[in-house]
């Protein structure tokens, strides 16, 4: 095909879109609106995703040994929770050091510190990680029926609510993505329909003079292609503007995500680039598969 | 050149062409006429590879237009028989949004021509048709003389070998028939084959050449008047 030829074919497809504008338009707008819903599910999941591995970057279980549990026990147990599947470190955590700590963190309870002498009142510990957040139960289980262990404990139900609510986000947003991608795909086949429609004229002369089944096609594709460029640009704009206020809002509730450990969101300017290429991508994948489906239907040679 | 020999085409049981054979030679005039149902489209389709003729066991169908054989040809090989020929519709067919001048480039355009080429040879088959004024205009702007003028510069712009019109008169008042026939004639004068669909004996006396005639499938009459 001459390069010509491809020029000529471009600017028809930009020419249907302003002759089927009405439709365009329609068109346009749901596409940049499913596409920021499959924007803000896709973003809200990163989000949670970030949040539940900033968790799990502080999955940490302490481990409190029994009072008069000897030197070689506790090097045993050390031994043992090493050797426990689902356990990626472990580390020693003495009275000692520990009473160090609080006393470090609390200056104002100097003086109560000072009724309590040099001995330690706290117990000698462990502190493990958990690799797979999602096993931390059998873990757990496991652990329990060690020897020697005086309490085990685990930020155990807040991770159970967030792995729990990941899962159900994930199902609910590919559910809500595969249904949007639907809606988006009949309406882009519906406004080519109307396009080819009013184009049947010149299909029709097209077919009779001899023109290939591709070279009819394609101001369709582009038509398609252009639409899904345009309605991604647009909800990335639309992404842009409403991220950050989004995200402004909810970091208001500082208390709230503070007490769940959560640092903070993942700011705009970290996923533009990728926001972006996505909703183009998408745009134009979703509209141009589109529109060669319904031009399969309704362009004959 | 058309070579059919026992065609038979059928929509489900009934044959619109029934084993009809018929061969138009190069530089040929051909009237076909014939009443609502004879078979007069299904001909026309089945010359430019729109419809096929029937695969009957021990019958030799022969179908072949301008060298290619459309018993055999693919999908590939339409578009290029189809450019070959030249195809004037009874409604004209012209695009309401687009000028003379681009009604006619883009029977090119659509087959991949090249801009110089276009440029050169638009204008030329205008002038041939007496449209050099009407360049600019659009269809709507023209008398039904014009726009059938339009109509066959479009036919003509890839120099078909072949000109198929399709009752190209049947829209037109008296004065336009006659200039549309008299143009189709002069076509036909510097070697083009030339295929009339129509109705209008009258013309058709007038005009003369070869007449054949269908009803209900069959050729009844191939006579020269
Ligand atoms: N697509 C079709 N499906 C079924 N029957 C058809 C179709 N096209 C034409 N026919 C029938 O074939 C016969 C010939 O039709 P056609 O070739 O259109 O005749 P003409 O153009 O001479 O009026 C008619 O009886 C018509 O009803
Ligand atoms: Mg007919």
């Amino acid at each position: 095909m001459r390069l010509s030829s491809v020029g000529y074919l471009f600017r028809q497809g930009v020419r249907n879109i302003w002759h089927n504008r009405i439709m365009s338009v329609a068109s346009f707008c749901i596409l940049t609106v499913s596409l920021l819903l499959i924007g803000f599910t896709v973003l809200f999941s990163a989000n949670v995703n970030m949040i539940l591995s900033s968790v799990e970057d502080k999955n940490e279980v302490i481990i409190y040994i029994k009072d008069n549990t000897s030197n070689e026990d506790i090097v045993v147990l050390g031994d043992k929770l090493r050797g426990t599947a689902n356990v990626s470190e472990v580390n020693f955590y003495s009275k000692e050091q520990a009473f160090a700590d609080i006393k470090k963190n609390m200056t104002d309870a100097e003086e109560i510190f000072s009724y309590l002498g040099d001995e330690s009142p706290l117990p000698d510990a462990y502190r493990i990680r958990i690799a797979d957040i999602d096993n931390m139960s059998a873990t757990l289980m496991a652990i329990n029926g060690y020897e020697n262990i005086e309490k085990v404990k685990a930020p155990y139900d807040f991770v159970n609510v967030l792995t729990g609510l990941n899962s159900v986000i994930t199902i609910v947003s590919a559910v809500i993505l595969a249904a949007l991608i639907v809606v988006s795909f009949v309406i882009i086949s519906n406004t080519t329909r109307a396009s080819v429609d009013m184009r049947k004229r010149e299909i029709t002369i097209m077919r009779f003079v001899g023109a290939t089944k591709t070279f009819i096609k394609i101001p369709f594709f582009i038509e398609g292609l252009v639409m899904g460029i345009l309605a991604g640009a647009a909800a990335y704009v639309l992404t842009w503007l409403g991220y950050d206020s989004l995200i402004s809002i909810l970091s208001s509730e500082t208390t709230l995500f503070a007490a769940m450990g959560v640092s903070g969101f993942i700011p705009f300017s970290r996923l533009a680039l990728y926001t972006l290429a996505g909703y183009v991508a998408v745009g134009a994948v979703i509209s141009s598969i589109g529109t060669v489906f319904s031009t399969r239907k309704y362009v004959k040679v | 050149m058309v070579e059919l020999s026992h065609v038979t085409v059928s929509y489900g049981e009934k044959h619109a062409l029934n084993d009809i054979s018929l061969k138009v030679n190069d530089g040929e005039f051909t009237f076909i006429s014939g009443d609502n149902g004879a078979g007069k489209s299904t001909l026309i389709k089945l010359l430019i590879g729109d419809v096929k003729a029937d695969k009957i066991d021990g019958v030799d169908t022969v179908v072949k237009v301008n060298g290619h054989d459309l018993t055999t040809i693919n999908q590939r090989g339409i578009p290029e028989l189809r450019r070959t020929i030249g195809f004037i519709f009874q409604d004209f067919k012209l695009i309401d949004s687009m000028n003379v001048f681009d009604n006619v480039a883009f029977v090119l355009r659509s087959i991949d021509a090249s801009t110089r080429y276009i440029k050169k040879r638009v204008p030329q088959v205008i002038g041939l048709m007496g449209l050099q004024s009407k360049v600019k205009q659009y269809p709507s702007e023209l008398s039904g003389g014009e726009q059938q003028r339009v109509a066959i510069a479009r036919a003509l712009v890839t120099n078909p070998q072949l000109i198929i019109a399709d009752e190209p008169t049947a829209s037109l008042d008296q004065r336009a028939k006659i200039e549309t026939l008299k143009l189709l004639k002069e076509i036909n004068d510097k070697g083009t084959t030339v295929m009339v669909i129509s109705h209008e004996h009258e013309l058709i006396q007038r005009f003369g050449g070869r007449l054949v005639n269908l009803r209900s499938g069959v050729i009844t009459h191939d006579i020269h008047i």
